[in-house]
């Protein structure tokens, strides 16, 4: 049945290759393990390498010394035990609670300060990142809550939706009060899938769709964030994260097991530890993953296929993908891209791939920045500035992840508030939304949830 | 236009040898009796833990061990019915309560160098050890670690394996009032962990009984093909992931002594046979070959000949399989069969597409 809809969305779209959003490797498995597939067609070594990969990424590590001296050295400070407790079956985290409260393990926050002479540093006494746990004998950094408040809006039509603004309270804090100076910045952990086929594009396609100074007049002006890689050791593209702080997967993994969980690698061979928390520069550990190990767990992230897509209504999806397009979410959402023969995995190579992310910094306005003042806190990144994310999987995440919480911190309980929160480049595009019939509004809902 | 052609004879014979619903009822018959068995010997075990617990000595431990071991038999020959949400791994399934490992030990109990360590050493936290509690702390999204299940109850019967020539040893003093530390409780534990066994698994019956309102009503009254699909799921992804890749192939390639399945009493060389017996015994139970013969005579024989060449392969990997990982014969022999195993999910693949039940792989 489901065969018979795919084809009759075949004759509306113009591309049959827009139900497989990973090219070749798209997999067609559309329960709770819907994203931890490998792509399709991995066999052999690879795959014995995916699961190795696999078996790091789930594995919770335990403080050291002990009885699993390759599964430990968590710590000293930390976020989680493991990957998966924050990209829970390789899906997203929700961030936040329903109503006031502590938050989701998947949050963590990011702290930057700006120092007397105007620079955007790591806190001195937190560090770059706030780790509420700590081993036995060591002090973790604190806890987060969140408080809401309400914020309301109406549609053209006249009825009225509501969103859920996110204040963040610190306290328990072990190392003294955040100064007014204090950048914090909320990042939930986002999905896995299809990073393999991100990490692919090609340098110069994502550059091509830069336009800094909005020159085609579109009102996007999406940047590229040149970051310091720890391999090359120059500056280049960045691509993962949030910010898109990372440039490749490898140094993107080995960054989150060293600040998520005090996990070290030759990559990041250091825990954070400041230089008041004595506790835990005492319990630092030695290089706790090897690079064998590490490059498992990369091949791991990087040949995670995306699912099929789900086509069950698909005259409202194509209206639903009429108007996305119309009202210009394709400026930032960019629907597809073709990825470059630079891999050694051959799926990953010459795939046109559906992710709907122009990979992109793009300033998304004073409701959604991390602080009022407009500051570089991540390389070249701002305050107000967050990277496309790619859409694809989203209508998944319910199933997967058993919540629809979206943006950075989870702060949207549905995909229509996730585009109500749009706003600095995307504002037009918001307001175009916000004209739509409501039965446009559901169609384009429709098209999100089926990507 | 051919090709359509040919795939529908194919269905017609499917229809003149097994057809798919007495397929789906073989496999039903088999999943049950399989469940069935399982909860047997794990009633069997929990006597022998009650009296263990009851009466603590060399003796009393010696037979709770040998019940674990032996109730581990049927439930290793069980796990092939996972992989397509089924009852056992369905959201909200049993599957995680029951075997995941590997085991956070520090979690459950004292470790060499932490004497206080887990919640039976922490009446704070838990002044109360029951059902509910355990439960509750079950792989709670993925932070906590496992606090139930086989492995726990073996963790509980062995203790630590610290040893190069052998399984855990763990003193049945541990569970002497007023000789081991909150002996009372570790007691208490053991015996919360045994009921919730048998609770889970009395679920995975009740789910394949015969005439009720329950899944395996559901699953009979599936298309032939998605449930054949299902059925074969489970054996291509026990053959060619979970237990080449995740049992043998992630410890040879850390070799990690505490990366093997049944780490505390050294008996993953059976865990390993048991779960490839339950490929066989489902393709023994159904006979779905029959519906591959007259379209690839040679496909059968392959799978049959490399069914059989697993088995002995398996049975020779040298024991206990953490010592096997460490030597050069024995890591050869388990690099063989895995590879062997791989090889056998692409041939079952390959016999999901001409039953019409593609599985995805």
């Amino acid at each position: 049945m489901i065969k018979l809809i795919s084809l009759l969305f075949l004759i509306f779209t113009a591309n049959a290759n827009e139900l497989y959003p990973a090219g070749a490797g798209t997999t067609s498995d559309l329960s709770v393990q819907a994203f931890s597939h490998p792509m399709k067609s991995i066999r052999g070594q690879d795959r014995r390498d995916f699961v190795v990969g696999n078996s790091f990424f789930q594995t919770v590590w335990v403080t050291s010394p002990s009885s699993t001296p390759i599964r430990d050295g968590l710590g000293p400070i930390y976020n989680a035990t493991s990957c998966a407790a924050c990209h829970f079956k390789d899906g997203r985290g929700r961030g936040l609670p329903e109503s006031d409260g502590r938050t989701d393990i998947s949050l963590l926050f990011r702290i930057r300060v700006k120092n007397d002479q105007g620079n955007i540093v790591p806190h001195p006494e937190y560090g770059g990142q706030f780790q509420p746990f700590g081993l036995a004998g060591v002090k973790g950094e604190g806890e987060s809550h969140v408080k809401f408040t309400k914020v309301t809006g109406q549609f053209a039509d006249g009825s009225l939706f509501e969103l859920q603004k996110p204040n963040y309270i610190f306290s328990k804090l072990t190392q003294g009060k955040f100064k007014d100076n204090t950048i914090l910045s909320p990042r939930v952990g986002p999905q896995m899938i299809g990073l393999g086929l991100l990490e692919n594009i090609k340098v110069e396609d994502i550059l091509k769709n830069v336009d800094p100074n909005d020159k085609n007049e579109d009102g996007i002006s999406g940047r590229a964030n040149f970051v310091y890689s720890e391999i090359t050791k120059s500056k280049v593209l960045g691509r993962f994260g949030w910010k898109a702080g990372k440039p490749s997967l490898i140094e993107q993994n080995a960054a989150a097991f060293n600040g998520d969980i005090g996990v070290t690698t030759s990559l990041f061979p250091e825990e954070e530890c400041s230089y008041v928390q004595i506790d835990c520069l005492s319990k630092m550990t030695a290089i706790d993953l090897e690079d064998d190990l590490l490059n498992k767990v990369t091949k791991y992230t990087q040949l995670l296929a995306v699912p099929v897509r789900r086509i069950d209504n698909p005259e409202a999806i194509k209206k639903g993908q009429r108007s996305f397009s119309q009202i210009g979410c394709q400026s930032c959402h960019t629907p597809s891209f073709t990825t470059g023969d630079n891999s050694e995995y051959a799926i990953l190579n010459n795939q046109r791939i559906y992710p709907y992310t122009d990979m992109l910094l793009h300033d998304m306005g004073s409701d959604l920045a991390d602080h009022q003042e407009v500051l570089a806190n991540e390389e070249e990144a701002t305050t107000y500035e967050w990277r496309t994310p790619p859409l694809w999987g989203l209508g998944m995440i319910e199933t997967v992840n058993g919540h629809s919480r979206y943006l950075h911190d989870g702060r949207a309980r549905n995909l229509e508030e996730a585009i109500l929160w749009h706003g600095g480049e995307a504002l037009k595009v918001r307001e175009r939304y916000l004209e739509l019939s409501k039965q446009e509004r559901k169609n384009l809902i429709n098209f999100l949830k089926s990507l | 236009m051919k090709a359509l052609f040919y795939k529908l004879s194919i269905l017609f014979i499917i229809g003149a040898s097994a057809s798919a619903s007495t397929i789906s009822s073989s496999y039903a018959n088999h999943v049950y009796k399989t469940y069935k068995s399982s909860l047997n010997e794990a009633l069997k075990l929990d006597r022998a833990l009650k009296n263990f617990v009851n009466n603590p000595s060399v003796v009393t431990q010696e037979v709770a061990k040998n019940a674990w071991k032996s109730a581990r038999a049927p439930y290793g020959q069980s796990e092939v019915f996972r992989f397509y949400n089924g009852p056992i791994d369905m959201d909200g399934g049993p599957e995680g309560l029951l075997n995941a490992w590997p085991l956070d030990e520090a979690y459950i109990d004292y470790v060499i160098g932490s004497a206080n360590a887990g919640i039976i050493n922490d009446l704070e936290n838990y002044p109360v050890i029951s059902k509910e509690v355990l439960e509750s702390l079950n792989e709670l999204d993925g932070e906590k670690n496992i606090s139930t299940g086989y492995h726990a109850i073996e963790f509980l019967l062995w203790g630590q394996d610290l040893f190069v020539d052998g399984a855990g040893q763990r003193s049945f003093s541990d569970y002497v009032p007023g000789v081991g530390l909150n002996a009372e409780r570790r007691g208490a534990y053991l015996l919360v962990a045994s009921e919730l066994l048998l609770d889970h698994l009395t679920m995975l019956v009740d789910a394949w009984t015969p005439n009720s309102q329950n899944y395996r009503a559901e699953f009979l009254k599936l298309d032939e093909k998605v449930a054949l699909k299902n059925i074969l799921s489970g054996m291509i992804y026990m053959s060619g992931d979970e237990l080449s890749g995740e049992r043998m192939y992630v410890a040879y390639e850390t070799m990690g002594q505490e990366d093997e399945h049944s780490c505390f009493s050294d008996m993953t060389h059976m865990d390993i046979q048991w779960n490839f017996w339950g490929v066989e015994n489902i393709l023994k139970a159904t006979g779905l070959l029959n519906g591959v013969r007259t379209t690839n005579a040679s496909l059968v024989q392959n799978v049959t000949e490399r069914v059989s060449k697993i088995k002995t392969m398996l049975a020779a990997i040298p024991q206990p399989f953490d010592q096997a990982i460490l030597s050069e014969s024995g890591r050869e022999q388990i690099l063989a069969s895995v590879e062997e195993m791989e090889a056998l999910a692409v041939e079952l693949v390959e016999v999901s597409e001409i039953l019409g039940a593609k599985v995805d792989f």
